[in-house]
């Protein structure tokens, strides 16, 4: 499988910074996070569900950026 | 007091299950990840079912576990102790949630997908290495700014590196 390299380069940045930002990712906070009822998980995972979905519709509506 | 054996090997035994897990639900799949993600375009929303029998395993699970007063094979539970949802929280979540629809991968899939030797996914798990390492540094520029001496520096960018962790 070919990936895209600047969206896997662009991607893997914002991915690091966000996740140390944010003390976890879609393990931390999702399955483990939201397993323990903690708020703060649910929090974080409302936000990057949130900008996911918001990023995937920006880039395949209006910026012609498609699937890796 | 050195580690005991038992605890890697309960480490590794997770990680292949964890693995196990996410290669066959696919979340090691970036385009099938976009697919989940792209709600209002051809949405895909078999992922669901993973992150959501995910967290109902962790959600029935997690409450037994914690009756016990230590793991199975550490003296300690290591829970975070922070609370509130504060800026750099969701501020973090956001970039995250931007650069998971990107690229189409997450920590756990991306780390799991170098078996497969794929060159974009060797970069992105470069650049996210890269960009822990550029947070950890302003975050420690910061905490220099405002510290008032070397031990409050020590303290604080320690604070950073556990996590705010409590040990249970």
């Amino acid at each position: 499988m070919s990936l895209n390299p600047v969206q896997m380069v662009a991607g893997g940045l914002l991915v690091g910074i966000g996740t140390a930002m944010a003390n976890g990712c879609t393990s931390g906070h999702g399955v483990c996070g939201l397993g323990r009822r903690s708020g703060r998980s649910l929090g974080a995972v409302l936000s990057f569900m949130g900008a996911g979905f918001a990023t995937m519709l920006l880039m395949t509506q209006f910026l012609g950026i498609g699937r890796v | 007091m050195s580690t005991p054996l038992r605890f890697y090997l309960a480490a590794f035994a997770s990680g292949l299950l964890f693995a196990l897990g996410l290669g066959l639900a696919g979340m090691m799949d970036p385009r099938k990840v976009q697919g989940f993600l792209d709600l209002f375009g051809r949405w895909d929303p078999s992922l669901m079912l993973v992150m959501g029998g995910a967290v109902t395993v962790t959600l029935l699970s997690f409450p037994l576990i914690f009756r016990r007063k230590s793991p199975l094979f550490d003296e300690h539970f290591a829970l975070p102790a922070a609370r509130k949802a504060d800026a750099r929280l969701l501020g973090g979540s956001v970039l995250f949630g931007a650069g998971w629809a990107l690229s189409g991968l997450c920590p756990g899939p991306a780390l799991a997908n170098l078996v497969s030797f794929n060159p974009g996914v060797l970069a992105f798990v470069l650049s996210m290495l890269a960009g822990f390492w550029l947070y950890q540094q302003t975050a420690r520029l910061e905490i220099r700014r405002h510290s008032h001496s070397p031990e409050q520096f020590a303290q604080e960018t320690r604070a950073l590196n556990d996590e705010q962790c409590v040990v249970d």
